[in-house]
């Protein structure tokens, strides 16, 4: 679990950004039960963490906040990428890929 | 990178709009909590328990919302923000407190401000010329004291001429000159220049051109470029210069140009810049003549030194065909040095006393805050106890006393731009520049590091003593909370040694000062100045000189002159009130005006000029000596029958008569004012008539000596004689009259019997002989009138600063002396007591003042006259004077604990 957090907390930007471009539009509590669920809640997050690092992607630009409506009629401040922030998601993804193929290649050769 | 700058700024925004925006989190948090209890009850939870785990999964409410708070702000910025305001709260919460601490801020820093700007404006600012810093003096140093002096005209072309390190080298020399035309006749002071002279200061006529090559050739030379005041009063507001002229001494000049407003050099006052040209012949451009002055431009890359070897060079090859120039030579001096190297010491002086008084100022001020944070212990406590750390609250004490010295920098500012604006008019007589002092941007910059240092200062001690605390020990229900350590009274001790340290200094130093002045005030000038009123009359020499005899140095070329002075002397005799009248062409304190080498001719003539004998030369019309009250000692003063065609008599200073008849009576001895044939340089013989031969005066009379030069400098030998026959062409004369009633009152009268003479005469400096004494010792007065200002401040501050420290203490010990007298102590007794730590304090501050006053009083030295720097008399009345008033301090709250009542100081807890 708390090796898990630690992971998260890197990983988190990665996750919210991806999650935005899958899904479109979303509020903060949308995010964090996507991230929840397409992790086969694995992952359990305080979704509390995940508003700071909205704010950060806001004020840097990657993502753009509007208030609206919920499914459920509440409303809600929903989330959406900006053309910074999808490229940004492509970026962080082929970093991502990159990284994660080392790490792996490397796991796999010191365990033989 | 653009990225987080972008983030940044939007926090920094967040900081003024974060109402807004904390309200907008708050409501997206209660929104997640909502769709989040949504969903728990759709899944079955009960309300309660729904909100619960929505709350839970949260990771609390108030986490997040510090989390957020923190991610969109800039902390730091804010506890700042939150500092101040807990600032401004605590200071209006102690209104009087506040009052004080600020106020004896602003008067520290604002007269720190103050004497900045004076600094600032002589020592600091360029003058106000194009690269000011190639800018040179060059003088003639004679002799092995190196005096400044005069160069001649035909040595200033030949330097002109041959000189390689300079871009420019000019000459120049004040006159002041009669302008007419206008709706009354002006007298003013005019610059007449070599024709370079504007370009080498670089600075540009507004309007028209400058001076040309050309115009220093005689008959080219009419043409005049005026003040911005000057032509505003002649021809209005349009510069359109084609084709005016302006009478100048009675000849139309053409003006060519306007100098920009506000153009000075040297003296403020200069109304027209007027070229440097001679009529072929004229004794004037000759070596018989000594008084222009050089200023130059460095070529870039040259110092000042090698432009100095280089017009030495020259200065050596004039000396091989003059002998008189042997041991003469040319000193090179920055400009700026050269403009204000006679104040700096004392402005510098006075600049290191104002900051003593910021220091004892700051002393006082922290012994106010330590017991302050005394008093706020158990606050400090309280904080500390709920989490706060050490460093948080230092930080806090910080941003008080900074808040406060930056609000008293600027109210100091303000204080600042009144007392530099002061400064500036009462100073223009005393101090160089003078007409530049202000608040100038420099001043606001040095105002804000003072405040921020001073406030640094203040709260650090009181900061780390402060927070400083046992936490159990204060917050024990019943404690006092504002128990008071040994060491903080040790602290505060220091801080009332050292002001006690400094405040002696000062008056040390204005001691001195002080008494350096009352013996200049009673210096014997020679003369009595009360009930004389003196004014400049200029003639103007195409009306009252025959310049064809004038050449021949035949006296009877200035009868119209000598006739003007005799009528008008007689005139102002007999108006009602006047008691004695005369004339001088320099009046007493106002410097050497003519230096002249007279041969002694009772013994054989030395073999040149050199072996002559320096004389002051003065010419006198009227009653001279009874007008000024000077006294003749031996003989007879002049009178009426002294007339042109009298025989040449003479009256020489005591000085002289002391020098050279040591042991025998100079009455009847003869004398000459003027060299020989033999010893005039050679190329002079053309200008002289043939039967060229000096007149011979016999000494008729003694006077007693008289203090022509500056206020502290010994008489020098000198020589009158009567106007009529010796005036060798002088056009500017001092007429002194003593009246029986309020002087004052004779100026109308007479500038009545001037124009009677001649309406087109203007008359100039009217003063009475007061007045040019006071002005003579304006500048030791007024160091000595700051100075002493400072001390008092320091002394006035050390003595409530001893009053602050004693009056904390017998409340802190209260308890104590309460037992004590209980126990049967007598009043005497605690008064002792008290008395007795007061002055421990004092003692050991006046022993480390005097350890330190007494190397810094030796700065003083250069501007004290007649007073030693170590003067006993001064520093044992300083001593004394600090002691009684450190006594009288500690003496009224000695009593008070004298006077404690035992029963309520146990009581009371």
């Amino acid at each position: 679990m708390t090796d898990q957090a630690a992971v998260l907390q890197g990983t988190l930007t990665l996750m919210i950004l991806r999650t935005l471009e899958s899904m479109g539009p979303l509020h903060g509590y949308g995010i964090a039960r996507r991230i929840e669920q397409t992790s086969g809640d694995e992952l359990a997050i305080n979704y509390g963490t995940l508003y700071p690092a909205l704010l950060k992607l806001e004020q840097e630009g990657y993502v753009k906040a509007e208030w609206g409506l919920s499914d459920n009629n509440r409303r809600a401040k929903f989330y959406k990428l900006t053309r910074a922030g999808h490229k940004r998601v492509e970026q962080e993804m082929r970093d991502w890929e990159r990284t994660s193929a080392i790490l792996a290649k490397f796991l796999a050769g010191a365990s033989s | 990178m653009m990225r987080s700058l972008r983030a940044w700024w939007i926090r920094l925004l967040y900081v003024v709009s974060r109402d807004r925006r904390e309200r907008e989190f708050s409501e997206e948090l209660e929104s997640h909590l909502q769709m989040h209890v949504d969903d728990n009850q759709r899944a079955g939870m009960s309300a309660v328990e729904a909100r619960r785990v929505a709350l839970l999964k949260l990771g609390g409410l108030d986490r997040t919302r510090e989390q957020i708070r923190d991610r969109s702000g800039i902390p730091m910025i804010e506890t700042l923000l939150k500092d101040l305001q807990f600032a401004s709260r605590s200071m209006r919460r102690a209104p009087g407190f506040t009052a004080v601490v600020l106020l004896t801020l602003a008067l520290g820093i604002g007269a720190n401000a103050v004497m900045f700007s004076v600094v600032n404006t002589l020592l600091l600012r360029p003058l106000p010329y194009a690269d000011p810093s190639a800018l040179v003096m060059v003088r003639p140093a004679t002799g092995t004291n190196r005096t400044p002096a005069f160069a001649a005209p035909p040595d200033f072309y030949r330097y002109r001429e041959q000189h390689r390190t300079l871009e420019h080298l000019e000459a120049f020399y004040f006159r002041n000159v009669n302008v007419t035309g206008g709706p009354e006749p002006e007298r003013v002071l005019a610059l007449t220049v070599s024709s370079g002279f504007l370009a080498c200061l670089g600075v540009q006529p507004v309007s028209g051109r400058g001076f040309i090559a050309q115009h220093e050739q005689w008959g080219h030379h009419r043409v005049v470029i005026v003040s911005d005041g000057l032509w505003r009063r002649r021809f209005g507001s349009s510069r359109n210069i084609a084709g005016q002229s302006i009478p100048i001494d009675g000849q139309p000049h053409d003006v060519i140009g306007i100098l920009p407003a506000g153009f000075a050099f040297l003296n403020p006052e200069i109304q027209m810049v007027t070229p440097m040209a001679f009529e072929p012949g004229d004794n004037m451009n000759s070596r018989n003549n000594y008084f222009l002055r050089m200023v130059g431009r460095l070529e870039t890359g040259t110092s000042h030194e090698q432009a100095a070897a280089d017009l030495n060079r020259i200065h050596a090859s004039i000396a091989a065909e003059f002998s008189t120039y042997n041991g003469t030579s040319i000193s090179v001096q920055p400009l700026q040095d050269a403009l204000v190297g006679s104040v700096r010491r004392a402005v510098l002086i006075l600049l290191g006393a104002v900051a003593f008084v910021l220091l004892i100022s700051c002393a006082n001020l922290t012994n106010l805050l330590l017991a302050r944070a005394v008093s706020r212990q158990r606050e400090i406590a309280v904080r500390l106890a709920m989490g706060a750390t050490r460093r948080r609250l230092i930080r806090q004490f910080l941003i008080e006393s900074l808040s406060l010295s930056i609000l008293g920098g600027v109210l100091g500012l303000a204080l600042a731009w009144l007392g530099a604006n002061a400064v500036n008019l009462i100073s223009r007589q005393v101090l160089p520049r003078a007409e530049d002092i202000g608040v100038h941007p420099v001043v606001f910059v040095f105002t804000f590091a003072v405040a921020t240092a001073t406030g640094i200062a203040l709260g650090l001690l009181p900061a780390l003593h402060g927070t400083r605390v046992d936490l159990a020990e204060c917050l024990k229900d019943g404690s006092r909370g504002a128990s008071d350590g040994g060491s903080r009274q040790r602290l505060r001790a220091a801080m009332i040694v050292a002001e006690i340290a400094l405040s002696l200094v000062l008056l040390a130093g204005a001691g001195l000062m002080v008494k350096s002045l009352r013996q200049l005030l009673h210096v014997d000038f020679g003369f009595e100045s009360a009930d004389v009123l003196t004014m400049q009359i200029n003639l103007p020499q195409q009306k009252y000189v025959n310049l064809e005899q004038h050449r021949q140095f035949d006296a009877q070329a200035y009868r119209k002159a000598v006739r003007f002075y005799d009528d008008l002397i007689e005139r102002v005799r007999s108006l009602p009130g006047t008691e004695a009248a005369g004339a001088i062409n320099g009046l007493p304190l106002m410097g050497d005006v003519w230096a002249k080498n007279a041969a002694l001719l009772d013994r054989p003539l030395p073999p040149d000029i050199q072996g002559l004998s320096p004389i002051q030369y003065r010419v006198v019309a009227g009653d001279y000596f009874r007008a000024l009250g000077i006294r003749v000692l031996r003989g007879r003063a002049f009178n009426d029958r002294d007339t042109q065609d009298a025989p040449k008599v003479a009256i020489i200073s005591q000085a002289m008569a002391r020098r050279h008849w040591p042991d025998q009576d100079p009455l009847g001895k003869l004398i000459s004012v003027n060299p020989p044939l033999s010893m005039l340089p050679p190329e002079s013989f053309a200008a002289v008539s043939p039967g060229y031969e000096p007149g011979k005066f016999t000494i008729v009379g003694v006077a007693a000596d008289v203090r022509y030069g500056s206020p502290d400098a010994e008489a020098v030998p000198l020589v009158y004689v009567p106007y009529s026959q010796g005036s060798e062409g002088e056009m500017s004369m001092y007429l002194a009259v003593r009246s029986f009633t309020d002087p004052g009152t004779l100026a109308s009268a007479i500038r009545g019997q001037v124009a009677a003479i001649d309406p087109d005469q203007p008359i100039a400096a009217i003063q009475t002989m007061d007045a040019r004494m006071s002005a003579a010792v304006a500048r030791p007065r007024l160091q000595a009138n700051v100075l002493t200002a400072f001390a008092v401040s320091a002394i006035l501050l050390a003595a409530i600063g001893i009053y602050g420290v004693m009056s904390y203490g017998v409340s802190q010990r209260a308890k104590e002396i309460g037992i004590r007298i209980a126990l049967g102590a007598a009043g005497r007794d605690v008064v002792g007591l008290v008395l007795r730590q007061g002055l421990s304090m004092t003692v050991v501050g006046v022993a480390i003042g005097l350890i330190a006053a007494l190397p810094l009083a030796q700065l003083l030295r250069s501007l004290l006259f007649d007073v030693s720097p170590a003067d006993p008399t001064v520093f044992v009345a300083i001593v004394v004077l600090l002691l009684a008033t450190a006594l009288v301090a500690a003496w009224i709250p000695a009593r008070r604990a004298a006077r404690l009542d035992p029963a309520s100081t146990l009581r009371s807890d």
